[in-house]
């Protein structure tokens, strides 16, 4: 009701801003209505000792304080770092090796990027039954494996010095999802900087460290975001069947220990509480993660 | 009828892959904690059952046919086999020709069961009627979600005290009420395989309770002889699980307790526990007579049927298994009688009735008929364990049944049952003596190590428990193991 023309209309919105929401809208929906609540919900739930079908009391830092003292926090925070700080980087090494070999112009590669790309998709209770037999003791594969090459047997699963190595070996079988990634970046190269190396008189490593690496360190870098974030929250199927945290909690899982604590001994609040601290882990992590990328991380189209 | 009851420690069973395939991808942000156990944890204030029926405090009601149209009962059972749904089909069909306006729909709530039973009651969405292991009882009645039913029993004629096993039926109260009917009881025995013992010319154990010759150095020395070969060929004289659990006769029967009765102080370090575990510990890693992990990775029970293992000590939940799938020659008997007397262990079987049951007086009828005589002579003959109630187990129709087992070896094995140390904190308790106790089985630690380091875990352990919950949470007849 002006009386005047304003000069020029000031949208609240940038121009396809809102299209934008709109896409992204059914998510956002999503999470407000099936995810927010209970997300709120558990971080309420830190400050109450609640077991489900009894009333929920207030405890205030009960749960927190609990925590810290928890003998067992300082078993399974180490038993996952060490899952954390082993498997991921050598996962991704093999995971990129494995690429690099499947890089090539061959005739029938597909067939054996399949090959290594499957076991990544067998369901986790069935590679937890299948490991399970290969690192039996008596009957494995793993087991034979050794004594055809005159190694001593181990007993794998079943001491607490090989156990958490044996998962983390039983890993690899699933880099196939990281391999296929590495193969799409290892094409996003340019074969042009490849031919302009190869006038510069650059090859095999040369061509690798100078080229092919500093290309691949942003797939790198997203592997390491998600495999660490995966890795703080994976295993639970594999521990929960192939060892149940044993032999002597060498295997028990934060996760796993989570679970226990929410659906064996219903401490709902101190399981949220052991949530919501993982959660911060994680966070720092990939927080630090970032950080550290402007040191290593090369991004082609970033000029300064 | 507890998923766990017969486990090894380290087998994996059917409930862990379950519950491993249901949420492997768990995911831990926040949350997904809550989201993993669907509505019943909807954000909303955690509260009681809304439903509160006064139907227990009046016992009159008991005895009165449900009013108006036909009602209808959800009786969730724990995790049964297919000969089992069979039997309880057919203990609901019977009830309903009984109570024809009563209609019983039984349920089997397959792999975790005891944490669907929460989950629902939590969501006030649970079954009317539930089957638990009678050992988790305290612990879950302590949380209050089960219908106290003392007035249901002083109005009933068919439900009495003393109808049951004694041991049996003092597990199902909490602070003194009686929150539920056994259905069954399990005490564990020893099988033997006949065809091992006739080939090593050893005679076959004594079947009756208490034999004055069946001793502890007997039963070594009869294990010893029953082992021979080397490596993967061995055969072995004697195998139990190495569930902790299934050390607790040996540890009653060396006098010995895991605290005393009013829970005040911790008894794991003192020698009658301390040298009954090692007498185990011996019997595998010194006498090599009792198989460890390592040399059972094929199954213990496989084993057995195998005819790898001698003798097995397990309670007759073993039976149906060993019918199925076993070809070998075999029979019960007694366990061997310790220093200090003669003990077994008994998970056994019971029905509740949920708090938040709109159908209290229905529940109740379903439960009285189920251990009841009618209920009970169909139970009896599921081949899977012992009628909770006495003059059903001491029947012929029971004891004489055609498949030829020596069923009064269970039925006297009631009378030295002793009673596992039951509280809420169990889970707890159960993963601590375990991974502790696992040390001995791998031969990394003695006994005496052991006992020392859970004594002062569990003396821990059960102060946050009493510290939590008054005394009510423990079984009534406690830590004792009852004298008969």
């Amino acid at each position: 009701m002006s009386t005047h023309a304003p000069p020029r209309r000031r949208s609240l919105l940038r121009p396809g801003e809102g299209e934008a929401y709109l896409l992204v809208l059914p998510w956002l929906l999503g999470f407000l209505i099936f995810q927010a609540g209970p997300l709120l919900f558990s971080l309420g739930l830190i400050g109450f000792k609640w077991e489900m079908v009894t009333p929920a009391h207030w405890v205030g830092l009960e749960n927190l304080r609990q925590l810290v003292t928890d003998p067992l926090m300082g078993t399974t925070l180490y038993n996952t770092l060490y899952f954390v700080v082993l498997s991921v980087p050598l996962n991704i090494g093999v995971a990129l090796a494995t690429a690099l070999a499947l890089n090539v112009n061959l005739r029938g590669v597909n067939f054996y990027r399949v090959v290594y790309y499957l076991p990544s998709q067998v369901p986790a209770v069935a590679n937890a039954l299948l490991w399970l037999w290969i690192y039996n003791p008596q009957f494995g594969l793993a087991n034979a494996i050794l004594s055809a090459a005159h190694l001593p047997p181990s007993q794998w699963l079943f001491d607490p010095a090989v156990a958490k190595p044996a998962l983390i070996l039983m890993g690899i079988w699933g880099i196939g999802q990281g391999m296929v990634i590495f193969i799409a970046g290892l094409q996003g190269i340019p074969p042009s900087l490849y031919e302009a190396a190869e006038v510069d008189g650059a090859v095999g490593w040369n061509r690798f460290w100078g080229i092919t690496m500093p290309l691949l360190t942003p797939v790198i870098f997203f592997q390491f975001i998600i495999g660490i974030i995966g890795t703080f929250q994976a295993g639970f199927a594999y521990v929960y069947i192939m060892t149940n945290g044993g032999p002597e909690d060498s295997t028990l899982l934060y996760i796993l220990y989570l679970y226990r604590q929410a659906f064996e001994n219903f401490h709902m609040g101190y399981a949220a509480a052991m949530a919501w601290v993982l959660f911060l882990i994680v966070g720092v992590f990939t927080l630090v993660q970032f950080r550290m990328a402007k040191q290593w991380v090369y991004y082609e189209n970033v000029h300064d | 009828m507890g998923s766990s009851q017969g486990r090894p420690a380290r087998a994996i069973n059917r409930r862990r892959v379950l519950v491993g395939a249901s949420i492997g991808g768990i995911s831990i942000l926040g949350g997904s904690l809550i989201t993993a156990c669907g509505s019943a944890a909807a954000p909303t204030a955690p509260s009681k059952p809304a439903t509160q029926s006064g139907a227990a405090t009046q016992p009159t009601a008991a005895s009165q046919p449900a009013s108006g149209g036909k009602a209808s009962i959800r009786v969730g059972m724990a995790g049964l086999d297919v000969a089992q749904i069979a039997v309880w089909q057919n203990v609901a069909t019977e009830f309903s020709k009984a109570n024809p306006n009563i209609e019983a729909k039984i349920e089997n709530v397959t792999g975790d069961a005891y944490q669907k039973y929460l989950v629902e009651i939590a969501g006030n969405a649970g079954h009317d009627v539930y089957d638990y292991e009678t050992k988790q009882v305290p612990a879950y009645g302590a949380k209050g979600v089960f219908t106290v039913l003392d007035d249901y029993i002083h109005a009933s004629s068919i439900v009495q005290p003393n109808k049951y096993f004694p041991v049996t039926w003092s597990k199902c109260l909490v602070s003194g009420k009686v929150v539920a009917i056994p259905w069954d009881t399990t005490p564990a025995a020893l099988f033997y395989n006949t065809e091992i013992f006739d080939k090593a010319g050893v005679a076959a154990p004594p079947h009756d309770w208490g034999n004055a010759d069946w001793t502890w150095d007997k039963f070594r020395e009869v294990a010893n002889k029953l082992s021979n070969g080397e490596g993967a060929q061995r055969n072995y004289g004697y195998f139990q699980s190495t569930w902790w659990v299934y050390s607790l006769p040996w540890v009653w029967m060396n006098g010995g307790k895991i605290a005393n009765r009013d829970e005040t102080k911790v008894t794991i370090d003192t020698p009658e526990v301390v040298d009954a575990w090692q007498f185990l510990h011996d019997l595998m890693w010194k006498d090599k007579v009792f198989p460890s992990a390592q040399e059972t990775t094929a199954g213990a029970g496989t084993m057995f049927f195998t005819g790898k293992i001698g003798m097995y000590t397990n309670g007759p939940y073993f039976i149906p298994s060993l019918r199925k799938d076993s070809k070998i020659k075999w029979n019960v008997a007694a366990l061997p009688k310790g220093p200090k007397g003669l003990y077994t262990r008994d998970p056994s079987d019971s029905l509740v009735i949920w708090k938040g049951s709109k159908n209290q007086d229905q529940s109740w009828k379903f439960l009285e008929f189920a251990t009841g005589p009618k209920g009970q002579e169909i139970i009896a003959l599921g081949g899977r364990g012992v009628p909770a109630r006495i003059e059903t187990a001491q029947s012929d129709k029971f004891l004489k049944q055609p498949d030829g087992i020596d069923w009064k070896v269970f039925v006297d094995a009631t009378a030295h049952e002793g009673i596992q140390p039951v509280t809420d904190v169990w889970p707890q308790m159960d993963h601590t003596i375990q991974t502790e106790l696992d040390k001995m089985w791998n031969n990394r630690a003695t006994a005496k190590d052991v006992a020392k380091t859970l004594q002062t875990s569990i003396t821990t352990l059960l102060g946050k428990a009493t510290a939590r919950r008054d005394r009510a949470t423990w079984s009534e007849t406690g830590w004792e193991s009852p004298k008969y």
